[in-house]
């Protein structure tokens, strides 16, 4: 158990994995609040496709002689106004926009190996803008992952009751004078701030493990909602940190582990619920 | 969101009323859905709005809550112009049935039908910090109380039934003490028990509240006994009053157009039965032909 | 829409954004990075060449560690792992290549600050800015300035062992690097001015210090190298330059043979044109950079020597 805390605190005596730790944090906390709301407003394809042009944004960046942090807010920004703006077939947040967002990802990963080919150089680290890197995290991003995550879990602060409420039962909230397509919009662009941070530690291809996974486990174990928002964000600090930990101790990709912890949690809770089911129905 | 061209001196409307309606009209793009109605509901009465498919009950529900707007005449919804006053109106929209995934509790609902527009985020332990928190939780529970939704209001609200999931969403609608219920269609898809006991229910409410009532329906015959009036909405025009005057041969002929006849039965209901697609009138009625009106 | 406990709201939020900042302030004191006092310096080389001259300049006072040193990583795509972390964390002298050929150094260096270390950009030392070509490896003067270079930081870092690191620089460029430099001066004088090609821009710096015509177009050396795709134009010209065997010798870097590359390669060793294989990191892992260089240096001499019967 000492050689264990022995290990943990050698660990945290280097500046990079403290500065991974942070930004792990950071993104834990915001994804798994917004993963709640995305996941009840049954947005997660957005989310991915949001993710996936990230991509060529950070890509592009990378070209442009940016960070590629720069490249990832700006594009999934940009896509979420797009689908925020795009006209909508009837209610609010729950259309089925998967034509149009399956088109617009294909483009995006056209796009990002376009730029990936135009660098005159050596792209390196395309592996990382996909399945994620955590050990050239600087002072600097994480002060922006920081910045970034304040302001957009401030506005979910002061908007989560009534975009709840909108979420759940947009009629009657239109109704109760509640502005629900005002906060959609303002949630597609929340969504497109958390999935650029999320990005930035497990890539743009394994995003959903922080975004959708734990609040997926905390629906699954709670329907009350107060309870769903602390838990997911929880979760999704548990599921990061463990993963930071392994990847710091195996070598393989930290996207890798994140995703593992994840996925194996969503199936616990699964089968877990399953159990309590059959077991109270066993009790009749 | 509402026009009122009307009698600049009428702002406030008349005491005890709750909706009145003159020479009020909507238009849906080019198309004037129905034109020239008189309509009053008095507070604490029980209002039906009956009619086929397509010709504009849910719009007239809309353009009372103000989310569409009046093309002509004068609106008073609790004296004022229609969507000023949606806090004291409680408003179930029509087919509403929820993911059967999708997991927010019953209980969860009714509480956002009173504060889900109060910005913030629901903290867990609120309540335990907050008197006023647990005098507003206090009253949710009175409201699921009172609709008899007690023993399943902990259950996320995909996994109830149809007739358990419209007991909730009433409470919902009812727990910011409104002053006028607006159903549409509440027992649209409900078996006939869950029927019947939802609109002695509504029925209920409507009499020891003294909450005013316009219901949406399909079927006029569960509802008699408990109506105090009826609308009936046809291409272009809604007649309005009692059932007694409303619900006749000749009203109802000269609405649609077609020869209908309202039959009483021998153990007191009414069968309304209308011939579909027939031009000549039993009464030479200038209107188009429309399809009947379904009755039992 | 009313706002009761919005107050209440935005005092939690402002407190949980508090304590996060409260942890970002922390780290910058706890970086410590340096040696072991035990006096040798950790010096870690991104790649095996340049570590195995530093290793060599710096003999029992310094402890190399060489990053990439497995001949089938491919240095384009290199992904930094924690270990490479640690050890630039905890290094007193960074040395790697520059010219974009390895970002990653840069991002370790940045995510791991450390006000004493020492850092030596190769292609900053030598002029060659971002875009030009990377393999300065491959250039003899380019690695003598890097030997000079070395040379004087560890007499800056470990003054008492200035003449140590001296008198190990003088043995590395006059005994180590003899049979080096004289295979250049030979190949130099016998075979220079012959018209040569290649697959890639490796090749350019070795040729132009062995004053070889290397007549391959220029754009084409450089998109092979990048792992992009030449024009067709480039791409005919090549093979006209093979066809009329106007090139006598075709140097390749087998470890970036692409199957368009091993098409060529098939193609001038078809046309009897002799081909010479080169690799871009130390092959095998455990040689030396003399070592390595010599033996290839011999290869080419030998293929000059049967295509022109000099």
């Amino acid at each position: 158990m000492t050689n264990l805390l022995q290990t943990l605190t050698q660990m945290l005596a280097y500046p990079f994995m403290v500065n991974a730790l942070e930004a792990g944090t950071i993104v834990a906390i915001v994804s798994g609040l917004i993963g709640w709301f995305m996941v009840l407003r049954r947005q997660s394809f957005a989310g991915h496709a949001l993710a996936v042009v990230g991509f060529p944004g950070a890509a592009g960046a990378t070209l442009l002689g940016v960070g590629a942090a720069y490249g990832y807010f700006t594009f999934c920004l940009a896509a979420a106004l797009v689908i925020a703006l795009l006209p909508r077939a009837g209610g609010s947040g729950r259309t089925d926009e998967s034509a149009v967002t399956g088109t617009v990802q294909a483009l995006a990963l056209a796009c990002g190996f376009l730029f990936v080919s135009l660098y005159h150089g050596f792209l390196n680290g395309i592996d990382a803008l996909l399945f994620g890197s955590f050990v050239g995290i600087s002072q600097g991003q994480v002060t922006a992952l920081l910045v970034v995550g304040a302001c957009v879990l401030v506005t979910l602060a002061l908007i989560g009751r009534p975009l709840l409420f909108s979420s759940v039962d947009p009629e009657v909230a239109a109704a109760g004078n509640v502005p629900v397509r005002a906060l959609s919009f303002v949630f597609l662009l929340l969504l497109g701030a958390a999935v650029a941070e999320a990005s930035q530690i497990t890539g743009t291809l394994l995003v959903f493990a922080l975004l959708v996974a734990p609040a997926a486990i905390a629906q699954t174990v709670t329907s009350r909602p107060s309870v769903g928002l602390l838990l997911s964000p929880i979760i999704a600090l548990i599921v990061t940190w463990g993963g930071l930990t392994l990847a710091y101790f195996w070598p393989y990709p930290i996207g890798f582990f994140v995703t593992s912890l994840a996925f194996g949690g969503y199936v616990a809770a699964r089968v877990a619920a399953g159990l309590v089911r059959r077991r109270s129905k066993s009790a009749w | 969101m509402s026009t009122s061209q009307g009698d600049p001196v009428a702002n406030t409307g008349t005491p005890g009323v709750t909706l009145e309606l003159e020479g009020a009209a909507v238009r849906l793009g080019s198309r004037t859905l129905w034109s020239g109605v008189d309509l009053t509901l008095e507070a604490g009465r029980f209002m039906a709005v009956l009619g086929p498919n397509g010709v504009g009950k849910t719009t007239l529900i809309k353009a009372v809550l103000g989310l569409l707007p009046f093309s002509a005449g004068t609106v008073r919804v609790l004296g004022k112009p229609p969507g000023q006053e949606n806090h004291r109106i409680g408003y179930l929209p029509q087919r509403r049935r929820f993911d059967p995934g999708l997991r927010i509790r019953g209980i969860d609902l009714v509480r956002l039908g009173e504060e889900g527009d109060r910005w913030g985020t629901p903290l867990p332990g609120a309540r335990l910090f907050s008197a006023r928190s647990r005098v507003r939780e206090a009253h949710v529970r009175d409201v699921i109380d009172l609709v008899g939704a007690s023993a399943y209001a902990s259950r996320p609200i995909g996994q109830v039934s149809g007739g358990e999931q419209q007991r909730l969403l009433i409470a919902q609608a009812l727990v910011r003490d409104p002053a006028l219920l607006l159903l549409d269609e509440p027992l649209d898809g409900l078996d006939l028990p869950s029927q019947t006991s939802v609109t002695s229910l509504i029925s209920t409410i409507c009499r020891e509240q003294r909450i005013s009532v316009l219901m949406v329906a399909h079927d006029v015959n569960p509802l008699l006994p408990y109506l105090d009036s009826v609308a009936y909405v046809g291409e272009g025009h809604i007649v309005a009053g009692t059932p007694e005057e409303v619900i006749t041969s000749d009203t109802l002929s000269r609405l649609y157009g077609t020869c209908i006849e309202v039959v009483h039965t021998a153990d007191g209901r009414l069968a309304v039965l209308g011939q579909p697609q027939e031009r000549a009138s039993c009464h030479g009625s200038p209107y188009e032909p429309v399809a009947a009106i379904g009755g039992s | 829409m009313r706002s009761h406990g919005a107050s209440g709201m935005f005092a939690v939020a402002l407190a949980v954004t508090l304590l996060l900042t409260g942890c970002v302030g922390a780290p910058t004191a706890r970086s410590t990075g340096g040696g072991i006092s035990s006096g040798a310096i950790q010096v870690v080389a991104a790649e095996d060449f340049w570590g195995s001259i530093a290793a060599q300049l710096g003999g029992s006072r310094v402890n190399v560690t060489s990053i990439i040193t497995n001949p089938n990583t491919d240095p384009h795509e290199y992904e930094p792992t924690v270990q490479d972390a640690r050890e630039i964390a905890t290094a007193r002298f960074v040395l790697y290549n520059g010219v974009g050929y390895d970002p990653w150094v840069q991002r370790l260096l940045a995510a791991s600050p450390v006000s004493s270390r020492a850092v030596l950009d190769v292609g900053g030392l030598v002029g060659v800015s971002a875009g030009g070509n990377p393999h300065r490896w491959y250039s003899p003067a380019d690695v003598h300035t890097v030997i000079a270079q070395i040379t004087a930081n560890y007499a800056r870092m470990d003054p008492a062992d200035s003449a140590y690191f001296h008198g190990l620089r003088k043995r590395y460029e006059t005994v180590s690097l003899a049979e080096y430099d004289r295979l250049i001066a030979e190949i130099t004088s016998r075979y220079g001015g012959t018209p040569v090609g290649a697959s890639e821009s490796i090749a350019s710096p070795l040729a132009q210090a062995l004053g070889l015509d290397l007549i391959t177009p220029p754009a084409f050396l450089a998109a092979i190298s990048e792992g992009v795709d030449p024009t067709a134009a480039d791409k005919a010209t090549v093979d006209d330059q093979i066809r009329s065997r106007s090139i006598k010798v075709f140097i390749y870097n087998d470890q970036n043979a692409t199957p368009d590359v091993a098409a060529i390669v098939y193609e001038a060793r078809s046309a009897g044109i002799p081909v010479v294989a080169v690799s871009e990191t130390m092959v095998p892992a455990s040689s030396t950079f003399q070592d390595w260089q010599v033996r290839q240096l011999r290869v080419l001499e030998q293929a000059l020597k049967r295509a022109t019967g000099r």
